[in-house]
C-alpha cells in the first residue's frame, strides 16, 4: 500500500485533532453549558467522527484517487497559479479591482502556457474592461479604485 | 394547484424571466460543455450574476443553468469522452463510440431529445406532486426536520460510489465542520473565528462553492496538462430514421426511474444515469449494436433526476445534492426560506420556478438542436485559455460578493485543500452538502432538545418521527449489506 495514500487521511485526522482542541476552547456561559446540546457539542462530535474516519482510511485507504495517474502532471502549475492569485489579492487595495483582475488574467495565461501576443494583450484588458462596464457602469456597484488611483 | 400553475405560468412567461431562462440555458450549456466543468461549477460561476436579479428571475435563470450544464456535459462526453460530471459518464459509454463512428451529430441529437423528454417528465411529475408534498411537509417540526437532515446526510453513505463510502462520509463531516465556523446562532458565542472579524458571520457558501468546485477544478485542469485530442467538427444534430421509435420505451422507463431516484436525498443524477444505463443493458442484452438506447437511457434519467432533486429542496428546504445545495444557498441569500411555507409565502416564485423548468427544457431543445454545431466548438477551447478564465471569473465572483481581499486568501486555501481532496479520491459534493446542512441540523437539533428539556425520546414519540428514524437506520444498512455481499462474493471494497 502506497504511503502517499495514507497521507491525506492522516492529514484529515490531524486537522480533526486541531479542530477538537479549538472546539474545547469555545467559551460557554453557565446557562448554555448546562444544555444537553450546546455550542461545543456538535463540533466535538464532528471532530471525533473525522478523526476516526481519517484513522480508518489511513489503515484501509480504498481505491487510489486521481493522484495515482500522475505521470504527465504539471505540478509546478499549482504553486505558480497560487502565487498569481496571492499577487491579485495583494494588488487589489493598491491598484483597484479592475487592474488587479487584468493582471491576474495575464499572469494565469502566462502560467498556463499561453504565448500568443494578441491573446496576452487583448484578453486581460477586454475581460477587465467588460467586467468594469457590467459591474460599475450597468449595475452601478461602487468598487474602490485603489490607493494609487483613489 | 391549477391556480398555482396559472400563477407560475404567468411568472415564467414574463418576457424578462423568459429572457433569463434562455440566458441561463445558454450559459449552462456553454459552461457544461467545457471539459471538466459541471453543473455545480456552472451554477457557482453564475451566482454573482444571479445576485443582480429579482429572486424569481435569478432562480429561473439558475434552473436553466442547471439543465443547460447537464446537457452541455453530455456534449463533451459524446464528442471527446470527457464527462464534465459523473452524471454524464454513462452517456459516454455508448455516445463516444458513436462519435468515433462518425455519428457525433446523431449522438448529440439523441442526447438532446432524451434530455428533453426526461426533463419534461420530471417537470410534470414535480407539478403534480410538489403542492401535495409541501402540504405534508407543513406537519414537520424540529424533530422531523432533524431526522430528515440526518437521513439526507446518511444517504451520502448509502448512495456513495463503490469504495467511496468512508471518503464521502469524511467529506460530508468536513463540510459540517466548516459550517460551524462563525457566531453560534443560539448562544451567540464565537466558534473557530480566531478573533478575526472576517469570520464572525461564518464562511460564505459562495466562497466555499467557488473554491471547491470552480477554482479547485481549474487547478486540477492546470496540473493535468494537455487536454484530450480534438474532436471532429459536428455538421448537424439529427436523428436517424427509426431512432425515435427505438428509444421511446427506454426514455419513458428511464425518465420515471430518474425522477424517483432524484427525489432521494444524496442519490441524484449520477446514480440515476448509471442505474438507467444498467437497466437498459439488462433489458436489451445483445440488441444494442448502435448504442442509441445506451445514450437515451442515461440522458433522460439524469435530466429527470435533476428535476426530482428539486422536490426535497422546494418542499422541505433540504437539498438532496451538491447542485441543489448551491441553489439553496442562492435562495437563502435572497432571503427566501425554501420549504413548505415557501408555497404560501411566495406562490408566484414557487410555481414560477417549477413551470420554468418545463419552459427551460423547451428552450434547451430549441436552442441546442440548431446551435449544437456551433456551440460544440467550445470543446476545442485550449486549456491554457480555459483555466485562466475559470480562475479569474471565480475569484472576481467571490470578491464582488464581499469586496474583501481576505476572501481571496481564504478561497485559495480552500481551493488547494479541495484540489488535494479531489486528488485523494474524496468527492466534494458531500462536502458542500454537509456545509449547507450544518447550520440547519444544529439549529433543529438544539431546538428539539431545548423544547424536550434534553429528553432524546422526543425523536421517537410521534409516528412520523418513528418512520423517519427507521428510515435513517435503514439507509445505514445499505452500505453494510453492500459490503457483506462483496465480502461474500470475494470482491474487494
Amino acid at each position: 500500500m502506497a504511503i502517499r495514500q495514507r497521507i491525506l487521511p492522516l492529514a484529515l485526522s490531524a486537522f480533526a485533532v486541531v479542530y477538537l482542541w479549538q472546539a474545547r476552547l469555545i467559551e460557554l456561559d453557565p446557562w448554555s453549558a448546562a444544555e444537553a446540546i450546546n455550542a461545543r457539542t456538535l463540533p466535538i462530535v464532528y471532530g471525533v467522527i473525522l478523526l476516526v474516519l481519517g484513522l480508518v482510511l489511513s489503515v484501509r485507504p480504498g481505491p487510489p484517487g486521481e493522484a495515482a495517474a500522475e505521470r504527465h502532471r504539471r505540478w509546478v502549475a499549482l504553486p505558480l497559479h497560487a502565487a498569481v492569485i496571492l499577487g491579485f489579492a495583494a494588488l487589489i487595495p493598491y491598484a483597484g479591482l479592475w487592474i488587479a483582475a487584468a493582471a491576474l488574467l495575464l499572469g494565469c495565461l502566462l502560467v498556463a502556457g499561453e504565448r500568443r501576443l494578441p491573446v496576452l494583450a487583448l484578453a486581460p484588458a477586454a475581460t477587465a474592461g467588460a467586467a468594469w462596464l457590467l459591474i460599475a457602469v450597468v449595475l452601478d456597484v461602487y468598487v474602490d479604485p485603489g490607493l494609487w488611483f483613489g | 394547484m391549477w391556480e398555482g400553475i396559472a400563477t407560475g405560468l404567468a411568472t415564467a412567461i414574463d418576457p424578462g424571466n423568459l429572457a433569463w431562462v434562455v440566458a441561463g440555458c445558454l450559459a449552462g450549456t456553454l459552461i457544461g460543455m467545457m471539459p471538466g466543468l459541471g453543473p455545480i461549477t456552472a451554477i457557482a460561476l453564475m451566482i454573482p450574476v444571479s445576485y443582480s436579479l429579482e429572486p424569481a428571475a435569478g432562480l429561473i435563470m439558475m434552473a436553466g443553468v442547471y439543465y443547460g450544464a447537464v446537457f452541455g456535459g453530455s456534449t463533451s462526453s459524446i464528442l471527446i469522452n470527457a464527462p464534465g460530471v459523473a452524471s454524464t459518464v454513462a452517456t459516454s459509454f455508448d455516445g463516444y463510440p458513436m462519435a468515433r463512428r462518425g455519428q457525433a451529430g446523431r449522438g448529440l441529437a439523441l442526447a438532446a431529445y432524451s434530455s428533453f423528454a426526461g426533463g419534461v417528465v420530471g417537470a410534470i411529475a414535480l407539478l403534480l406532486f410538489a403542492s401535495t408534498l409541501a402540504a405534508v411537509a407543513t406537519a414537520f417540526q424540529s424533530p422531523e426536520y432533524t431526522l430528515v437532515l440526518i437521513f439526507a446526510l446518511s444517504s451520502i453513505a448509502a448512495f456513495a460510489e463503490r469504495g467511496q463510502v468512508l471518503r464521502s462520509l469524511a467529506a460530508a463531516v468536513l463540510g459540517l465542520m466548516l459550517g460551524t465556523v462563525g457566531t453560534d446562532q443560539s448562544a451567540g458565542v464565537q466558534r473557530f473565528t480566531f478573533g478575526r472579524l472576517d469570520l464572525t458571520d461564518g464562511l460564505s457558501f459562495v466562497l466555499v462553492a467557488m473554491a471547491t468546485f470552480a477554482l479547485a477544478e481549474a487547478f486540477r485542469m492546470a496540473v493535468a496538462g494537455r487536454g484530450e485530442e480534438p474532436p471532429k467538427r459536428v455538421a448537424h444534430a439529427r436523428l436517424h430514421p427509426g431512432d425515435a421509435r427505438a428509444i421511446a420505451p427506454a426514455v419513458g422507463r428511464s425518465s420515471a426511474l430518474g425522477f424517483l431516484i432524484g427525489v432521494l436525498p444524496g442519490a441524484g443524477a449520477t446514480l440515476a444515469s448509471f442505474f438507467a444505463y444498467d437497466l437498459q443493458k439488462r433489458f436489451r442484452r445483445g440488441d444494442e449494436a448502435d448504442g442509441a438506447r445506451g445514450v437515451a437511457a442515461p440522458e433522460s434519467a439524469n435530466n429527470a433526476a435533476c428535476t426530482g432533486s428539486f422536490v426535497p429542496l422546494l418542499t422541505l428546504g433540504i437539498p438532496g445534492s451538491g447542485t441543489t445545495a448551491v441553489l439553496l444557498g442562492v435562495m437563502l441569500s435572497y432571503g427566501l426560506q425554501p420549504g413548505p411555507r415557501l408555497l404560501e409565502a411566495e406562490p408566484a416564485m414557487f410555481w414560477g420556478v417549477i413551470v420554468s423548468m418545463y419552459i427551460g427544457n423547451v428552450v434547451l431543445l430549441a436552442l441546442n438542436l440548431p446551435l449544437i454545431p456551433y456551440l460544440s466548438r467550445i470543446v476545442y477551447l485550449r486549456r491554457q485559455v480555459l483555466v485562466p478564465f475559470v480562475i479569474a471569473f471565480s475569484l472576481l465572483g467571490v470578491y464582488l460578493t464581499s469586496l474583501n481581499p481576505f476572501d481571496v486568501y481564504l478561497m485559495l486555501a480552500f481551493a488547494v485543500a479541495g484540489f488535494a481532496l479531489r486528488l485523494g479520491g474524496f468527492p466534494l459534493a458531500p462536502l458542500l452538502l454537509g456545509f449547507i446542512l450544518s447550520g440547519m441540523l444544529e439549529e433543529n437539533l438544539r431546538r428539539t432538545m431545548l423544547l424536550a428539556e434534553g429528553a432524546w425520546g422526543q425523536f421517537l414519540h410521534q409516528p412520523l418521527t418513528l418512520v423517519l428514524a427507521a428510515l435513517c437506520v435503514l439507509v445505514w444498512l445499505v452500505p453494510i449489506l453492500r459490503l457483506r455481499r462483496r465480502a461474500a462474493g470475494g470482491e474487494p471494497e
